[in-house]
């Protein structure tokens, strides 16, 4: 393993926390992805669920009972402003099953390709407004790499290993709250411009003044460029 | 039994992704084919091929690749030579092709340099080098001797530089070959996999 790998490896492992005296659900994160390019501009549409399947409070028992948690329906439009970096605005909307809410993402993305393996660093700010709740304002700092498992590129019909490692500050009021995603992912690349890959996405907040929560989806994506 | 809004949402994705997955199938032929390398054993090395590795004096042993482009296959050694990074290709009967070693610019004579620097000033005025390789060719037994010295220093090559370039605001990466002399005899566009997987 290159001495980059180990210190990225190292890095993202060392900020886990802990399972004890804290509440943890989880379940399943399909989502798709369809990426459009034109003149420039990459338009990026993505439509992503969220669903539960387990629920574990700490003074009760486990439950395994499927709840519905939301829907995310978002489009994103991104540009080239130099070799390696890029910007971009986008929309989403969510439906939690009780109320409709929107969000505005701006993000800042830069992307290198070393010799075996890529590397993005993402830094996005959003707001999300709806009816029943205060407005949620967030900075985001995210690191994303991708390592081929077979050769220095990942080819057609080829495995490759993607781990995401995210910080996301939230503000609502006068609440503050850090949550942090580790997400390692398999993909495979079906076809050139087609890729699925499938994963744990692994969220940990509340931690600073709360209970700690911790969420474990079965992480699903599927990447496809028209 | 699902809510409502999920039942009729899950039935849409299904539907959706029933319809993309039919549309990948059918627009990957139409789609142009890249150069795919993959890592290979030593075991399936051609035996002309290893022979050759055998001889080249290195303090790590070399990674081999197998890289198909269409019909075509050849096999690459690549390791480190004299802090370099190096990579020699052979053909699918293991003869070997070229030698290609990482380099900084500076080390091109300035003569030389200017003249390359000029070409890609043409092309655009925005552009980035990301690598430059020397590239020998010749025949086997010279191309061992070349690997048996300390440096390269007095020796004829062409250079290889993969460069981004942004031409009527879009951005490309080109392979170029120029001649030791710098002039230029080869330029190709490299099709790079997207990163959206790791942007958005």
């Amino acid at each position: 393993m290159t001495k980059e790998r180990l210190c990225l490896t190292l890095f993202i492992v060392s900020t886990a926390v802990g399972l004890s005296q804290s509440r943890s659900d989880g379940g399943l994160l399909p989502s798709v992805n369809l990426i459009h390019k034109s003149k420039g501009y990459a338009y990026n549409f993505r439509i992503e669920s969220r669903q539960f399947v387990f629920n574990d409070p700490p003074s009760e028992r486990s439950t395994f009972t499927y709840d519905y948690g939301l829907t995310d329906i978002s489009g994103l439009v991104s540009k080239k402003v130099d070799f390696d970096k890029a910007v971009a605005l986008g929309y989403l909307f969510r439906w939690n099953g009780n109320a409709i809410e929107h969000r505005f993402i701006q993000q800042f993305i830069v992307t290198r390709k070393y010799t075996d393996f890529k590397l993005a660093h993402r830094i996005t700010t959003d707001q999300t407004f709806s009816q029943i709740e205060a407005p949620i304002y967030r900075l985001r700092y995210r690191v994303a790499t991708e390592f081929p498992l077979s050769g220095d590129n990942v080819d057609v019909n080829e495995f490759y290993f993607k781990l995401n490692h995210e910080y996301l500050n939230a503000v609502q009021g006068s609440q503050y709250d850090l949550e942090i995603r580790i997400l390692p992912f398999i993909g495979y690349e079906i076809a050139a411009g087609s890729n699925i890959e499938i994963g744990i996405d692994y969220r940990v907040n509340s931690f600073l003044a709360k209970e700690t929560e911790h969420r474990f989806f079965l992480g699903i994506n599927w990447f496809k460029v028209l | 039994m699902l809510p409502p809004f999920l039942s009729s949402l899950s039935k849409t994705l299904l539907g959706t992704l029933a319809v993309l997955l039919y549309l990948n199938s059918s627009l990957s032929y139409a789609q142009e084919k890249q150069e795919q390398e993959f890592r290979i054993d030593d075991s399936e090395v051609p035996q002309a091929a290893s022979s050759f590795i055998a001889q080249v004096p290195v303090k790590k042993s070399f990674r081999w690749y197998k890289e198909k482009n269409g019909a075509l296959v050849t096999f690459e050694a690549k390791g480190r030579w004299n802090r370099h990074e190096i990579s020699i290709e052979f053909d699918d009967a293991g003869v070997i092709e070229d030698i290609e070693i990482t380099q900084k610019m500076r080390s091109i004579p300035q003569a030389v340099r200017e003249r390359i620097t000029a070409v890609l000033k043409e092309e655009s005025s925005r552009y980035r080098i990301k690598k430059m390789r020397y590239q020998f060719v010749g025949k086997p037994e010279v191309l061992l001797a070349l690997l048996m010295r300390d440096s390269l220093e007095q020796l004829s090559s062409n250079y290889e530089l993969v460069v981004q370039v942004k031409v009527d605001n879009a951005y490309h990466i080109y392979e170029y070959l120029f001649d030791n002399s710098g002039k230029l005899t080869q330029r190709l566009e490299v099709m790079e996999r997207n990163s959206f997987n790791i942007q958005f």
